[in-house]
């Protein structure tokens, strides 16, 4: 059940951090940038950084939990 | 709460599944066209392409919808042409055997008919102002046109990677349906705005008994990628894609983690090693192999150790619903309108 809790507790801290970030992204960038063309680049910067982040901190998790799993080849 | 209309569709579309899946597989393993079932001893040959029952299921409760419901022909008529070309590109997948790339790219065709209807019926089929939770409906113009092919390949090919173990495709994806179906309502506090989803909820809840471990016939691509479009084709045509996106997490985690390990778009049929190795007792343990794809499967056997396929799926499942559950919240936290 280790795994249940442990990938629930990420899937929700990327839901959170996702809702966050939507509102982050209208509060600032829509509600201030005049221009639309930038708003459009500053807002996919944010939503491209947000997807990079995650992604190389789950491929590290990831990696992290495999290099700790049990070897079964001497059993 | 659920309209009465909901009901009768979902009824109707399970009754057709429940009825056609034996008839289907029997069919199949009539041709020949069966699989064998890597994961259980002896590895016994499986009917494939359960999909077929499911697209039976499914088209003709869309054309009770619109018998029902004229006014929803706009969006009846998209899901149904999104689920028709989806399902023939998983059919010719299953008969012969397409590239990952290939496969993608044919996927990423279906949103032709969202885009179709949205050109000719503006008023009904409406894009581009997604639902989103504190904040309501966004209007976006650039951002959502240039991420609108993803709309419907997207879910199609990660529930596609993920259908790995029996039962996992339909039940994961039956209580994504259902949390989507349940979102809507409240939303828009319309006892009928969940009847998109009534036929994809009746067929997978008609086809479970069938696919659940252990398996009497397997979905095929036929099968996922057919319910992966139909959910990302119904969130377009509900506004309701952030909520789609995070009833499906567990299946996008699955995806980013499989195509960034191995560097690509792969059939998981050319990858050079699996990500779960099978033990001589046929539980299955996570490979220690460095070129070995890292995927949900094989993080969660190296965290819970070896476990039986039947463990697996319903840890799988587990997180199905906890996705689901959190799309539920996000639904609550959307402001009314």
């Amino acid at each position: 059940m280790r795994a249940l809790l442990v990938i629930s507790a990420l899937m929700a801290a990327i839901w959170a951090s996702l809702i966050a970030l939507v509102y982050l992204v209208e509060a600032l960038i829509m509600r201030w940038v005049a221009l639309s063309l930038l708003r459009s680049v500053l807002g996919m910067t944010a939503y491209a950084a947000w997807v990079a982040a995650w992604y190389f901190t789950l491929m590290r998790i990831a990696r992290r939990v495999l290099k700790r799993a049990p070897d079964l080849s001497a059993r | 709460m659920v309209s009465t209309a909901e009901v009768s569709l979902a009824l109707f579309a399970a009754a057709i599944a429940y009825l056609a899946t034996p008839l289907i597989a029997r069919a199949m393993r009539a041709i020949g066209h069966v699989r064998p079932d890597v994961h259980k001893p002896g590895r016994p040959l499986v009917p494939y392409s359960g999909g077929v029952a499911l697209y039976i299921a499914i088209t003709p409760s869309l054309l009770l919808l619109v018998l029902l419901q004229p006014s929803l022909l706009p969006q009846t008529t998209t899901l149904a042409l999104v689920a028709t070309a989806a399902f023939l590109v998983g059919l010719v997948d299953d008969f012969k055997v397409l590239g990952g790339l290939t496969k993608t790219a044919l996927t990423l065709l279906a949103v032709l008919p969202v885009v179709a209807a949205h050109a000719v019926w503006p008023a009904q089929v409406q894009l581009g102002r997604p639902l989103v939770p504190v904040l309501g409906r966004l209007r976006l113009t650039i951002i959502y046109w240039l991420l609108l092919p993803l709309a419907v390949a997207g879910p199609a090919n990660v529930v596609n990677m993920l259908d790995v173990f029996n039962g996992v495709m339909p039940a994961s994806t039956l209580l994504a349906t259902l949390a989507l179906m349940i979102s809507t309502h409240v939303i828009y506090s319309d006892p009928q705005a969940g009847i998109l989803l009534a036929p994809l909820v009746g067929a997978l809840v008609g086809y479970l008994p069938y696919n659940k471990w252990p398996a009497r016939i397997l979905n095929g691509d036929s099968g996922s990628l057919l319910v992966g479009a139909y959910i990302g084709a119904a969130a377009l045509l509900t506004h309701t894609e952030f909520i789609a996106m995070i009833a499906l997490m567990p299946h996008i985690l699955n995806g980013a983690l499989v195509i960034g390990s191995v560097r690509g778009l792969k059939e998981h049929r050319a990858m050079e090693e699996r990500p779960v190795r099978i033990l001589p007792d046929y539980r299955l343990a996570a490979s220690r192999s460095l070129r070995a794809p890292i995927s949900l499967t094989r993080i969660i056997l190296a965290l819970d150790g070896p476990l039986s396929e039947r463990e697996v799926a319903m840890r799988l499942v587990g997180l199905g619903a906890v996705s689901s559950l959190m799309a539920l919240a996000s639904a609550l936290l959307v402001p009314g309108w």
